[in-house]
């Protein structure tokens, strides 16, 4: 008797289930992939115990026929390619034909479906692959799976399933990822008899938005459009004042596919870097269409991976479509005038009142950049400035911040920013964590500009400081760059999180008296900032009134 | 208190207090002046307790008193007022009435009792210098005086009296300027830190020809002309060793016309970036070449003819840091020494005339 041998088909099915079906979300992405797949307009999830109890997905699709009921369920069966090159351009979200099959495989199961024009409707039930049960039934047109004790038959994996609240959790992430691919899809889904997920047919993606992460955030999130090389990015993307503390709002899709990408994820996150605080992320959900033919689906059974033909392409389009939403004037929050924010108007008078001669001092005014005309200072920390239809308060530390951020990087990329030594070398006498923490940071703080000397040896010694810092007490410097740079993250750009603090030292501090010059100058040169409305902590740096609002208010119609 | 004053003298008076007055102050009475008539004198007083400062401007004194009033008013008012006489009366409730020709002020005082003290240290012994010395050294050191008030200890000259010499030394801790004179009589120990503040009045009271003498206490430094004192809370604080970093013997040695160098470093700063205006030197047998450049401006270049012995080398500075330090001097040739591209460079006088300023280099 040969040892090797071909295995039974139900354990095949169950060996692929341990690929395609991991736990409930898992089934549960099939299973409404397969209902999109099946051109459905409206999709209804209903979970027991998060999925692990019951999963029954009904959709209005296409349905079966009595004849192809059976044939689902076999593996590598499937209505979604026909020919060799299908495999090359796949424009649906399922095609190897084995997700139906394995999930039966591990499940008690029963399938309904009635094809759009026939009369009836076909019914299979059964468990772990087996068919049990054929009936003839009633049925809506569309196709229901229901599915009941997932890995019932696996008793190792169903072992490994957490507590229900984080199953539900899963299954609820996934089904808001197809729910962002595919608005035009109504989806409904509910817990143990509770709705969970209401997400009615929407018209375009901001709505879907609205429906799944609430309507004020969907309103403040920023469009995004690009299209170049036969690369479209399109999408939505939070401002970065409004950020989460997790990754999970970074939705990337790839031609109407949800996928998890590492680079697609460090392309959105590298889009906003200089601009986040550490340990927040933003709200983003971007759909990449490119041609079939330049991005590889067939790269994981569950097809959260895919593989692109020009991987750098894809990542700088996302990058640019990014960075162009998020630079423009928008992105900043308008004070609103009416009602709550009389406040605003107030300062507006002040600012105004303060300095009537100066409208009269300057009538000619300066080249206009992106934030007009200044006005002057309120409160020695915010620089008014006008424009012919709005009002900027800038505050000065920040503004000036993003100013030396961007002038200290842009002279790394040129060489060596300059560096002062300094006269009296500093010895650090700092505590072994701090002391570890300045080893891990000396590369790109030195890079910067600092110097040290005597790593390993009992004190550190500071040399040299960057140049903008000269002004600077170097012990305290030191003391704050440690404070400021304790507790890194992984995979984090140090050298950008350095320079930001860099700048924030080197910028003027509130509640400075600025000359106008200064002020002028300040404007001119933040105008010209590549990212002129955030600091590099991702502090917001202009306020703005439209003077609209004012002429509203003040009820001056002409 | 009822008194009659020349006005110019006065004026001159008033002009050698009121600036010690700062623009804002905590309490009211720094805002004033405190004026006290005795004998044949009107002393006037300012302070922002830290600096304080006292006058005496002859008078005739009809009855003896004593008033504060706003300083600036006070001297607003006298520098307007015609060359004639200035008659100053103190009525009810601390009011001043003020007379000259036909113009009338009434002033608003306060009453001189809250008036902090300025209370001049009696030093053991007092240093003697003519005022144009004290002016010239106060010039070579100041510029180096360091502007961040975290460094407290560094926002101020260090005076130094050891053996026959006074030195003043300043560093802001890029750069550090000496200056030393060598008296002919010895002049006791004793040092202390003199705050900004006090260094800049000292300029605008020092005159041109006059003896003056100066004094460091424990906690004081006093400073007595005929007529006048002026004393200064000293910086408490530890100045740092400072003659550890002044280079002894840089083999290369670059001897250079003042004004040459000064015009071809503006020239070449133009062109470097604005804040630090970093300048490079690159030096060899005979020549040094000036350059600066900018991303974002351009770049400039100056080659001049020197004298120039040692190693082939390049340094970077801060050009303002190299225009203060021989600006300070008042001789022509100066020389300025270097050992490599990363060490302190030091500038000099050829004739070693007790003044030298080191500066730290930069990495462009």
């Amino acid at each position: 008797m040969t040892r090797i041998r071909r295995l039974p088909d139900h354990l095949v099915n169950k060996i692929a289930a341990g690929e395609v079906v991991e736990r409930p979300a898992s089934a549960v992405k099939e299973l409404v992939e397969n209902a999109i797949d099946a051109g459905a307009t409206s999709v209804a999830v209903d979970l027991g115990d998060g999925g692990a109890a019951l999963i029954r997905v009904t959709d209005d699709g296409i349905g079966m026929t009595a004849e192809e009921l059976p044939l689902a369920l076999e593996r590598h069966a499937t209505s979604k390619l026909e020919r060799d090159e299908d495999l090359d351009a796949i424009a649906t979200l399922g095609f190897r034909g084995e997700a139906l099959a394995a999930i039966c495989a591990v499940s008690r199961f029963t399938l309904t479906s009635r094809a759009r024009d026939a009369a009836g409707g076909t019914r299979l039930a059964g468990e772990g692959g087996a068919v049990t049960q054929r009936l003839d039934v009633p049925a809506e047109p569309g196709t229901r799976v229901e599915v009941r004790d997932l890995l019932f038959n696996t008793p190792a994996r169903l072992k490994f399933l957490k507590s229900p609240a984080a199953e539900l959790g899963a299954s609820l992430r996934s089904l808001a990822q197809l729910a962002l691919a595919h608005p035009d899809v109504a989806l409904r889904a509910v817990n143990n008899g509770r709705p969970v997920l209401t997400a009615p047919r929407a018209a375009g993606l901001r709505e879907r938005v609205g429906a799944l992460w609430g309507w004020d955030v969907a309103e403040r999130l920023l469009a995004v459009d690009r299209e170049e090389h036969g690369v479209r990015v399109r999408g939505l993307a939070s401002p970065p004042d409004l950020t989460r503390g997790n990754r999970e709002e970074i939705v990337v899709i790839v031609n109407g596919r949800p996928v998890r990408d590492p680079a697609l994820l460090a392309a959105a996150l590298e889009a906003y870097r200089p601009m986040l605080a550490r340990d927040r992320f933003p709200l983003v959900v971007l759909a990449v269409a490119l041609r079939a033919a330049d991005v590889d689906v067939n790269v994981h059974p569950t097809k959260a991976w895919v593989r692109f033909r020009h991987p750098r392409l894809v990542y700088e389009m996302l990058v640019a479509a990014l960075g162009a939403a998020l630079r423009r004037p928008a992105v900043v929050p308008e004070t609103p005038l009416v009602g709550a924010a009389a406040r605003g108007a107030e300062a507006a008078a002040a600012g105004v009142a303060e300095q009537p001669a100066l409208f009269a001092a300057a009538p000619q005014a300066p080249a206009r950049g992106l934030f007009g005309r200044v006005l002057g200072q309120v409160q020695e920390t915010f620089v008014v400035s006008a424009s012919d239809d709005e009002l900027f308060f800038l505050d000065q530390h920040v503004a000036h911040e993003r100013v030396i951020f961007e002038r200290v990087r842009r002279e790394l990329a040129a060489g060596v920013p300059p560096s002062q030594a300094l006269l009296f070398a500093e010895p650090l006498d700092l505590p072994p964590q701090a002391r570890a923490l300045l080893e891990r940071w000396r590369g790109p703080l030195e890079r910067l500009g600092f110097a040290f000397e005597g790593f390993g040896g009992d004190a550190i010694v500071l040399r040299a400081v960057p140049a903008v810092l000269k002004g600077d007490e170097p012990r305290r410097l030191v003391e704050a760059a440690v404070d400021e740079l304790a507790g890194p993250r992984a995979g984090e750009a140090t050298l950008d999180r350095a320079l930001a603090f860099v700048a924030c030292r080197a910028a003027i501090k509130a509640s400075t008296p600025l000359a106008r010059e200064e002020m002028d100058r300040l404007v001119a040169e933040l105008g010209q900032a590549e990212t002129p409305f955030f600091c590099p902590h991702g502090r917001p740096i202009v306020s703005r009134i439209s003077l609209h609002d004012v002429r509203r208010d003040l009820k001056r119609s002409w | 208190m009822e008194v009659v004053l020349d006005r110019d003298a006065f004026l001159r008076g008033l002009q050698m207090v009121q600036n010690i007055v700062e623009p804002r102050q905590t309490l009211p009475i720094l805002a004033n002046v405190l004026v006290e008539a005795e004998g044949e004198t009107v002393r006037l007083t300012a302070t922002d307790l830290e600096v304080g400062a006292r006058v005496g401007v002859p008078a005739r004194v009809a009855s003896p008193g004593a008033i504060t009033v706003s300083a600036r008013k006070l001297a607003e008012i006298v520098k307007e007022l015609p060359a004639a006489a200035v008659a100053l009366r103190v009525g009810e409730n601390a009011t001043v009435s003020l007379r000259c020709g036909g113009a009338t002020y009434k002033l608003v005082g306060l009453a001189p009792d809250d008036f902090p003290a300025v209370v001049p240290a009696t030093p053991a012994s007092w240093v003697t210098l003519d005022a144009r010395t004290l002016r010239e050294m106060l010039a070579q050191t100041k510029f180096a005086v360091s502007h961040d008030e975290t460094r407290y200890a560094l926002n101020g000259i260090l005076f130094t009296f050891q053996g026959k010499d006074v030195r003043l030394v300043a560093t802001d801790g890029h750069r550090l300027a000496i200056s030393m004179r060598s008296l002919g009589t010895g002049v006791g120990g004793a040092s202390g830190i003199v705050p900004r503040k006090a260094v800049n009045e000292l300029e605008r009271v020092l005159g041109a020809g006059e003896d003056v003498q100066i004094a460091i206490t424990d906690n004081q430094f006093v400073l007595q002309m005929p007529n006048f004192v002026m004393t200064a809370r000293l910086i408490e604080g530890q100045f740092p060793n400072y003659e550890a970093v002044v280079p002894k013997n840089h083999p290369g040695k670059l001897v250079i016309g003042r004004s040459v160098l000064a015009a071809a470093l503006r020239r070449v700063a133009v062109m470097a970036e604005e804040r630090n205006k970093p300048v490079k030197l690159t030096l060899a047998p005979a020549t040094l070449r000036l350059s600066a450049s900018s991303q974002e401006l351009g770049e400039a270049e100056e080659i001049l003819e020197v004298e120039y012995a040692g190693e082939e080398l390049t340094i970077g500075f801060n050009s303002r840091y190299v225009l203060d330090a021989i600006s300070a001097v008042e001789k022509d040739q100066v020389v300025f020494e270097f050992k490599d591209g990363l060490s302190p460079g030091l500038i000099k006088t050829v004739e070693d005339e007790g003044y030298c300023c080191v500066i730290m280099p930069m990495r462009i």
